[in-house]
């Protein structure tokens, strides 16, 4: 369930500034000390929303990342990827 | 005894008071609230009980509650960094506890919560409704955001229980509900537009549900609302579970206002009970 942490980091991006401050510096290395698996370590630093959010990160909180272009994501880029997800195991 | 003299349905749309404090107390949304802030003063409640939904903000995915029911003296918003002003507002605790305390030998296990502060959900209505922020309110969070939603039955019956509550509550008050949120609306998901990063992905189930409420169909509308059809109007479809807890005070009445908004996937709307 380490999505959980993908999660969390949307969230923390939000509310900790100097969090988001270094996820745009140094994105690999901002995200080092979290407990993610290496999928998705990989995923968050390519910016591949879709495949986030098929695993289950919560699209309300991916979106956050637009509004600082965390990983490269633009409005634009963000939309283009995500438009090609399929849905989540939980959705019926 | 405590009377319900009104109902309302608002959205909380977090751009909102940008929007407005730049087109001015003219534009669309600055005049469809201003018809929902006339009513609710006509009515002239004395507490206002607030269903809402959490977007991550007072609540996270670490301890999500399915229901809850805030209980405080004092509490402060937005707190997710919404471009509008901060605000405190009374919490109407006396009522909340009492709400609580029926709603669970009803059957419907509210969590407890007494250490909070609140997102745009609430603020964004309170912000238009009442800015000066003098009348206490009760929030009720129904999970609207985290599949599996509540059923639509559940919640619709939440809104029946907490309306005997409020009738039974022991103090000469004049009580309001109101339900906040949008009935079709997707945000940083598949169903979002081209370069946006949210949308309107099913007018056609807003203009229902606002058909199904201008009709007083209450009993359609709950019926229709189920968990697919909601994932259908968008990852924020659930959000029509906060007015269809409100219709608990409702029942099949016809509103004595309703404004349609469907491009927008939400409505304005009040209610006179008294």
């Amino acid at each position: 369930m380490s999505i959980y942490a993908v999660n969390k980091l949307c969230r923390e991006a939000l509310r900790d500034a100097a969090f988001r401050a270094a996820l745009k510096r140094d994105p690999q290395a901002a995200i080092a000390p979290l407990a993610l698996t290496e999928e998705e370590r990989a995923a968050l630093l390519n910016g591949d929303v879709a495949w986030l959010y098929e695993r289950g990160a919560h699209p309300f909180l991916l979106a956050y990342l637009t509004r600082w272009e965390l990983f490269g994501l633009t409005v634009s880029i963000y939309s283009e990827r995500i438009r090609t997800a399929r849905e989540p195991a939980h959705a019926e | 005894m405590a009377e319900i003299v009104a109902a309302f349905g608002v959205p909380h749309t977090p751009n909102f008071p940008a929007l407005v404090a730049k087109q001015g107390p003219d534009c669309r949304t600055a005049q469809l609230f201003a018809k929902v802030a006339k009513c609710l003063h006509e009515a002239s409640p004395d507490v206002l009980v607030i269903y809402t939904d959490d977007h991550f903000n007072t609540f996270f995915l670490d301890n999500f509650p399915i229901f809850a029911i805030g209980i405080a003296d004092q509490i402060s918003g937005p707190n997710d960094q919404t471009a509008m002003p901060s605000y405190r507002v009374p919490g109407a605790a006396s009522l909340a506890s009492h709400v609580r305390a029926r709603a669970v030998a009803d059957g419907f296990d509210l969590s407890l919560v007494q250490e909070f502060d609140l997102d745009h959900s609430i603020m964004v209505p309170l912000h238009f409704l009442t800015p000066d922020m003098q009348i206490p309110i009760v929030p009720l969070f129904i999970n609207g955001l985290v599949p599996p939603l509540p059923s639509s039955q559940r919640c619709y019956a939440l809104g029946r229980a907490v309306r005997d509550a409020i009738d039974d509550w022991p103090a000469d008050k004049r009580v309001a509900v109101i339900g906040s949120g949008s009935f079709s609306l997707e945000i940083g998901g598949p169903k979002i537009p081209p370069g946006e990063r949210a949308g309107t992905p099913d007018p056609q189930w807003a203009k229902r549900v606002q058909d199904h409420l201008e009709h007083g169909r209450v009993g359609d509308l709950v019926e229709e609302a189920t968990a697919v059809r909601l994932a259908r109007a968008g990852n924020i479809g659930g959000e029509l579970l906060n007015w269809i807890a409100m219709l608990g005070v409702v029942g099949d009445r016809k509103p004595t206002f309703i404004a349609p908004e469907v491009e927008h996937g939400h409505a304005y709307a009040a209610w006179r009970l008294d």
